[in-house]
């Protein structure tokens, strides 16, 4: 029996909830702040919610969800270069600022790499995908996901390597 | 044995080789130094990586979408109004005939509204989270 649209909102919750750290953590390394991060994963919640018919059940959730979030960053950037904020607002998250603080040599060895190698490491690292989910939210197949991370990780040791 | 690629090496890091090739990389490892350094560098710094970007994972506040209330609301108005229209029919059938099926209508469309509304006060329940407070 086919499931119902309806079916899934309801499972939504479920799904998304114990990804969201995940997600946070990952826009964060894509535009670089709370706040910023924090209305893409909202954003993205939206997107998702909006979006859950085209979601195929027998494909990795998380993959799927990581995508959304991805483009939302995106965009997010997009927007930032046009209009960027006028307030302040990162003293709200102080906390999690003095934590990311930690996160920041590796984020700025991130930057020195190009899109493709950058983008497949910050889903693994801050996203915690798998290489089906990797698969998924970048729309290559697995064998692709296994060099390309390789070649990444080579890519990366060699930033640090220089440094 | 076919030769070990060093992304297979870093697929094993990973945990994202089939058993069988997994098998035979552990039981290379074991015989081979060179092959053990290499694979102990890779642990290492995808610790350091694992590590650096755990950092920077925090709680957003934000909230998981809900299926829309005004829905729910605009669905009761329906029943009432249908329950209306049915009571204005009733009237213009016999007194004694009409009053029995009336009441049995009556019970049908209240019960079935009243289940339909506890339903969605339970499923709104569940699907309206703040994700900052659970």
């Amino acid at each position: 029996m086919s499931r119902k649209p309806d079916d899934d909102r309801d499972d939504f919750q479920q799904w998304v909830q114990p990804l969201l750290e995940q997600a946070a953590g990952y826009a964060y390394s894509i535009v670089g702040n709370h706040a910023d991060a924090e209305d893409a994963v909202q954003e993205a919640l939206w997107k998702a919610y909006r979006g859950l018919h085209s979601y195929d059940r027998a494909r990795p959730f998380k993959g799927w969800w990581f995508a959304i979030v991805r483009n939302c960053c995106l965009d997010l950037c997009q927007q930032r270069r046009t209009r960027p904020r006028t307030v302040p607002i990162e003293h709200a998250h102080q906390v999690a600022a003095r934590a990311a603080k930690a996160a920041e040599p590796f984020r700025e060895a991130l930057a020195q790499l190009t899109p493709l190698l950058r983008e497949i490491l910050q889903l693994r690292y801050f996203g915690g995908c798998s290489y089906r989910d990797l698969a998924e939210a970048l729309a290559i197949p697995e064998g692709t996901v296994m060099s390309r991370l390789y070649a990444a990780r080579q890519a990366l040791a060699a930033v640090y390597g220089k440094d | 044995m076919l030769p070990i690629e060093p992304a297979e090496l870093s697929a094993f890091l990973d945990g994202e080789l089939p058993a069988r090739r997994a098998e035979e990389i552990r039981a290379a490892l074991a015989q081979d130094p060179v092959l053990r350094q290499s694979y102990e560098l890779l642990v290492a710094r995808d610790g350091d990586w694992n590590a650096q970007a755990a950092a920077a994972m925090f709680r957003p506040r934000v909230r998981i979408p809900r299926a829309p209330v005004a829905g729910r609301f605009v669905a009761a108005a329906a029943v009432m109004l249908g329950l209306l229209l049915l009571r204005i029919a009733l009237k213009a059938l016999p007194p004694l005939y009409g009053a029995g099926l009336e009441a049995m209508l009556l019970a049908i469309v209240v019960g079935w509204g009243l289940r339909h509304i506890m339903q969605t006060t339970d499923a709104d329940r569940r699907r309206y989270v703040l994700a900052s407070d659970s």
